[in-house]
């Protein structure tokens, strides 16, 4: 039988798509192992116990205990005894970057810049919304963020990527915001790599800058247009990290296409 | 519907009263909050958790009121055992919000308006509509007291709910007031609006607060009237103003 394409056909394959065979286990262990990849859950970080984290996820206990047990099998994780006791990520310094490495390994470029298309598409919608949203006091802590500087780079996430998400919060849409954190573990992870040249991460500071500029001066199109050349920006440094055949060896500086002579009007 | 005169200038109010009882019960509730501080002397996080959670319960048990979170969060190095503190009740189930560092959260939290404002100025303060991503993942307006032990700012105590549930709760009684009456924040934020075009989160008159006038020019995209008479809700940060075309 001819396949039927209409859109309401499309739209019911995307409501009874296969969920995956992959056990729920093993959906729990993604979840965890992605939030370490995404640098949400650091070295150190105390895990919810079984209990919460199966009501946390929506699980039965015995699944969360199996994801737990499977992680620690992994080295990912440490469980302790006693009153200070409880599941801890484990995580040696330059694993994290290993771990996005071999996912990004793994990625077709044309996988890589769909997943940029998608992320483009909610970032730069949210800074447009921003533009004509935010008051004096945003303008404020989005600044604040910036100048937090690179000492903090380290510890959760970008400078960057905070920022960003602060931004997406802007646009007054929850579902935005949302998608953009949901989002931003995903390819927000992979551009941390890139966030560690820190030729890279400089100028895309000072790209966040001109963002703010023009949140500030209410220019939608200004700041939807600077979230693309971000995104572009970082797609570009990824595939030639791919294509660099000595990736193992952090953190190197490459060179970042300069994207303003792009932007003439 | 009638173009408002001096018989209706108190209207606003009757949409502030929510809002201002919700903060009169909560200065009761943070008064309770600061006797257990003095109390204890310098508690610890399960100390202030015991004292804290029955209240928060309490609150959220409340049919009456569309409340998504509560409880208390506390000042830099209040407690004896943590740098920073979250003692907070969510929703339904009134499940523990989950922190799995305090560190951050507390760096995060310290910075935010429903934090500092009540640090600042020792009064209660409405923050929202904004989106909450660090609590409810909504579009949240949070109230928030100061808690004072020994004068000294100790924490803030507060609620959570959703722009959505006061959308329902008061939508009505603004339409009572005017067919395009629109409630703002203290930021002159739309909370929410009887005018279709006017949704919430929209800037509409910043620096209402400073100003002296009644009569006010609106910020940002046209929608057809360029100013709004300004009824402020008594001392709370909030006003409710009707376009003037």
């Amino acid at each position: 039988m001819p396949r039927d394409s209409s859109p309401h056909q499309r739209q019911l394959s995307s409501v009874f798509a296969s969920l995956g065979d992959e056990g729920r286990a093993k959906l729990v262990e993604e979840r965890i192992v992605s939030g370490i990849s995404a640098g949400i859950l650091l070295d150190g970080d105390r895990l919810p116990s079984e209990t919460e984290l199966a009501a946390a996820l929506g699980v039965a206990t015995m699944t969360a205990r199996e994801a737990l047990t499977s992680l620690r099998t992994r080295g990912l994780v440490v469980t302790r005894r006693g009153r200070e006791g409880g599941t801890f990520i484990t995580l040696p310094q330059g694993d994290r970057a290993s771990l996005l490495r071999d996912r990004l390994a793994s990625m077709s470029r044309v996988e890589l810049r769909d997943l940029a298309i998608h992320y483009a598409a909610i970032a730069a919608t949210a800074a447009e919304l921003a533009a004509n949203a935010a008051d004096e006091q945003d303008i404020e802590i989005l600044r604040g963020l910036l100048e937090s500087g690179p000492h903090r780079l380290n510890t959760r996430g970008t400078v960057v990527g905070n920022f960003l998400l602060e931004l997406a919060s802007l646009s007054q849409s929850a579902r935005l915001t949302r998608e953009h954190v949901r989002l931003h573990t995903d390819f927000g992870s992979l551009l941390s790599l890139a966030h560690a040249d820190q030729d890279f991460d400089a100028k895309m500071i000072a790209l966040c800058g001109e963002i703010i500029d023009a949140v500030a001066s209410m220019d939608p199109a200004r700041a939807r247009s600077l979230v693309g050349d971000y995104v572009r920006s970082g797609v570009t440094w990824l595939i030639q990290d791919q294509s660099n055949p000595e990736t193992d060896r952090m953190p190197r500086t490459k060179a970042v296409p300069d994207l303003r002579v792009r932007r003439t009007s | 519907m009638t173009r408002p005169d001096s018989s209706s200038l108190d209207a606003g109010c009757q949409v502030g009263e929510f809002f201002s009882s919700l903060l009169g019960q909560m200065e009761t509730w943070s008064k309770a909050m600061g006797k257990a501080f003095e109390d204890f002397g310098s508690p610890t996080r399960a100390e202030i958790d015991t004292v804290i959670q029955p209240l928060a319960e309490a609150m959220l048990d409340r049919k009456d009121l569309p409340l998504v979170g509560a409880g208390f969060v506390a000042a830099h190095n209040a407690l004896s055992d943590a740098e920073w503190h979250m003692a907070w009740w969510q929703g339904v189930a009134q499940e523990r919000l989950l922190m799995l560092t305090m560190e951050s959260a507390g760096e995060t939290y310290s910075r935010r308006e429903w934090f500092t404002v009540p640090m600042e100025t020792g009064r209660g303060h409405i923050t929202g509509p904004y989106v909450d991503f660090l609590c409810t993942d909504e579009y949240t307006l949070t109230l928030s007291v100061p808690v004072l032990a020994e004068g000294k700012f100790v924490g803030i105590a507060g609620v959570d709910m959703f722009v959505e549930s006061v959308e329902k709760l008061l939508m009505g009684e603004l339409e009572n007031i005017d067919a395009r009456a629109t409630l703002i924040n203290g930021g002159g934020r739309v909370i929410l609006s009887v005018e279709p075009q006017l949704a919430a989160g929209r800037l509409l008159v910043p620096g209402w607060k400073e100003s002296i006038e009644t009569i006010l020019p609106v910020a940002g995209e046209d929608v057809g009237f360029s100013r709004v008479e300004l009824r402020p809700c008594r001392d709370l940060p909030l006003a409710v103003v009707i376009p003037l075309s």
